[in-house]
């Protein structure tokens, strides 16, 4: 199986469960490669261990990420931009 | 600068580090100074400079500087830093030495900038700052070894106590000043691979045994709760209600002792000095005017105990993810939240923190709403009405109404710069943005910190007081005082004044708004400071009045001379109007124009009169 077909986009990650960060991707046009550039800058590295802490009370945007020692809140458009594989639970 | 001067001068010590890993409370240990610190990424948006002597008496200059998650620079606050580490600021204000500074329970974020900073080339130590708080989490960095990795010393701060920052202190003795052109920045240190930076950051992360991941576990237990999609909201609207709720209930005892001591003071001078020019400056332009603005000091610190506790805790930038939603909703960045929540402080600060926003257009939006957040300057004024004209009394099982209504016009602004921003963004509307917010661990509020910063706030307005305040009082004293009367005059003799006849005139103006002339009269020296309006209320109150008895107690007399429209329709003046020199001041100095604050005087002018004119026709319509 490709890599791309067991990842996942952050936005879909379920809430408390554990995942990597596989890499950055383009997902929009919002996300251009500086704020791409960013999100690796605040810690979405490949490798990171990542998972979604909370939904905002509006659903999935934007939505607290805990990453490396620390936790982020995202909207949706830069959320989308992460590819996380899940870890075994 | 010529080498020689520049030998002669301090070694220039910068601390840089990423936000919210505590360097600007190593600047206030360092120097002495107290700058304000809180618990959220972005307190600090400009550079400050202080000096410090090392253990062996050497003056070393020392610069805090905007935290930043790289030197990719993409937002205002974060482009001095990455100019003040390049140079491209002046050339006396190259760094001679740098502190990286890390928290060292985020270590993991902190050495993947240190890495990039060690490539600029310029000598550094790193500061592993909060090591008491890592200990407590059980966390065991082998230091000698993280110093052995990096190639760079390490020394071990806790800025939050003292000599907390010794070992740091005692390395400035070996900092040399470069010469001429010491460091040059290399050109591609900005251009890193940060994947490389980042297999090296795990490895020796790994090697000091600091490799731990996720988020303190207390953190985590408070976030279930705090964030929850509906527990969360409830608690935020909770906290704010407690808020509004406290500065009412919980300031009722020391105002009326304030009160009082002012009543009494002023009817002490009435008795012991001769009826005079002199006794009246004192009594009704210094004590009547002054007495009716200190009264409000202990709302204004209850507001800032809340204020100052939910910055501390770290339960700030947790309030702007909830509300985030409501933010994009308008078309707004949810960077935008902190700022026009420091607005709530005063819009000065909160003007100067858009500088974390980093889409220019953003930034104006934010700019021009954050005079619509209610600064605690306007607060004795919305006290004083409110006091004067919503009954005392609690509805709906224990809610105190008072602090019901002062909620409803905190509410009111905030939705109206809402609207002020959704309007200034139909033109060209933007789906998305990046908030990329930080939620930083929770952290228990220090007692020692709180009471600095409540201070603070004490110092500030009580400053205010006795210079612009004082002044203008004194100023407006002399102008409804002279002329004097004619003789055989049956008005009051301040009609006869100059303040009295200015007053009248603008009456004209304010007139179908429903405010009389004492209120028009005050809504000029007004202008300089919100509180100021109160001052002169007092002033122009008390030498209007036909007794000598000083009218110190300033709310039984409004209640007394106004009716409720006209009360209601001030009320929605003070959300809407920019009575405030310095926030335009501010506004033309960060937008580098005379545009924006041009704009903004006239959108809120025309805003306030047009709300004042609608709330006064509307109640007098409903017989009010």
């Amino acid at each position: 199986m490709s890599e791309r077909a067991t990842s996942l986009s952050l936005i879909d990650l379920p809430v408390g469960r554990p995942a990597r960060v596989v890499g950055i991707e383009t997902a929009n046009r919002e996300m251009d490669a500086a704020e791409q550039r960013r999100l690796a800058a605040i810690g979405f590295l490949p490798g990171e261990f990542v998972a979604v802490v909370a939904h905002s009370p509006l659903g999935r945007n934007p939505i607290a990420v805990s990453i490396g020692n620390n936790m982020f809140g995202l909207r949706r458009v830069e959320a989308e931009c992460i590819r996380v594989s899940l870890e075994p639970a | 600068m010529n080498a020689e001067a520049k030998t002669l001068a301090a070694p220039l010590v910068a601390l840089v580090g990423n936000p919210n890993c505590g360097k600007t409370a190593l600047f206030n240990a360092l120097t002495g100074s107290r700058q304000k610190v809180a618990n959220y990424a972005g307190v600090t948006v400009e550079r400050k400079e202080g000096s410090c002597y090392t253990p062996s008496g050497r003056r070393v200059r020392v610069l805090d500087l905007p935290g930043a998650y790289s030197l990719e620079a993409r937002t205002p606050d974060e482009q001095i830093t990455c100019d003040t580490l390049f140079g491209a600021a002046h050339a006396e204000d190259r760094p001679d030495f740098i502190v990286a500074v890390c928290d060292a329970n985020n270590l993991r974020q902190g050495l993947r900038l240190a890495l990039v900073l060690k490539r600029l080339g310029c000598p550094m130590v790193l500061a592993l700052n909060m090591m008491d708080l890592a200990r407590k989490r059980g966390l065991e960095i082998d230091v000698p070894r993280l110093a052995a990795e990096l190639g760079i010393p390490v020394v071990e701060t806790v800025a939050t106590k003292s000599g907390g920052a010794r070992d740091l202190l005692r390395r400035f003795d070996g900092v040399a000043v470069a010469a001429v052109d010491g460091w040059q920045a290399p050109a591609h240190a900005a251009q890193v691979d940060v994947e490389s930076d980042h297999a090296q950051v795990r490895r020796i992360l790994h090697a000091v045994g600091a490799d731990r991941v996720g988020i303190p576990e207390a953190t985590a237990k408070i976030d279930r709760i705090v964030l929850h999609p509906v527990v969360g909201p409830l608690l935020l609207a909770a906290t704010l209600f407690l808020m509004f709720q406290a500065v009412f209930a919980w300031a009722q005892a020391p105002m009326t002792l304030i009160t009082e001591g002012v009543t009494a003071l002023g009817s002490w001078l009435s008795q012991a000095m001769p009826d005079s020019l002199v006794r009246s400056l004192l009594v009704n332009g210094v004590l009547a005017g002054l007495g009716s603005v200190i009264v409000f000091l202990p709302q204004i610190v209850i507001l800032f105990f809340f204020i100052l506790l939910l910055e501390d805790t770290g339960y700030l930038p947790r309030a702007a993810f909830m509300l985030d939603r409501l933010m994009g909703g308008v078309g707004l960045s949810g960077r935008s939240f902190i700022p026009l929540l420091s607005s709530f402080a005063c819009a000065i600060p909160g003007i100067m923190a858009t500088r974390t926003i980093r889409d220019p257009r953003d930034r104006l939006v934010t700019i021009m709403i954050a005079p619509l957040m209610t600064c605690s300057a306007r607060l004795p004024i919305y006290a004083l009405i409110i006091g004067a004209f919503i009954p005392h009394r609690q509805i709906w099982g224990g809610l105190e109404l008072q602090g019901l209504v002062l909620f409803g016009l905190y509410l009111f602004g905030v939705a109206a710069a809402m609207l002020v921003a959704f309007l200034l963004r139909l033109p060209k509307r933007n789906r998305g943005h990046a908030l990329t917010l930080e939620l930083p661990a929770y952290h228990a509020p220090s007692l020692r910190g709180l009471a600095i910063g409540l201070w603070q706030r004490v110092q500030i307005f009580l400053t205010r007081v006795g210079t612009i305040i004082l002044s203008l009082m004194i100023v407006l004293w002399f102008l409804s005082s002279f002329p004097a009367p004619p003789p055989g005059a049956t008005e009051p003799a301040i009609t006869y004044s100059i303040a009295g006849r200015i007053g009248s005139a603008l009456a004209v103006i304010f007139g179908p708004i429903g405010f009389n002339w004492q209120i028009s009269i005050a809504l000029v020296p007004g202008l300089a400071a919100r509180e100021v309006a109160i001052g002169a209320l007092g002033t122009v109150y008390a030498l209007s009045a036909a007794s000598t008895d000083v009218g110190t107690a300033l709310g039984p007399i409004v209640a007394a001379s106004w009716s409720l429209p006209t009360a209601l329709s001030l009320l929605a003046w003070y959300v809407f109007a920019p009575q405030c020199l310095s926030t335009l001041a501010t506004v033309k100095r960060e937008t580098n124009s005379w545009r924006y604050p041009v704009i903004m005087a006239a959108y809120l002018f025309g805003m306030a009169y047009l709300a004042s004119f609608i709330t006064y026709r509307a109640a007098l319509a409903l017989g009010g």
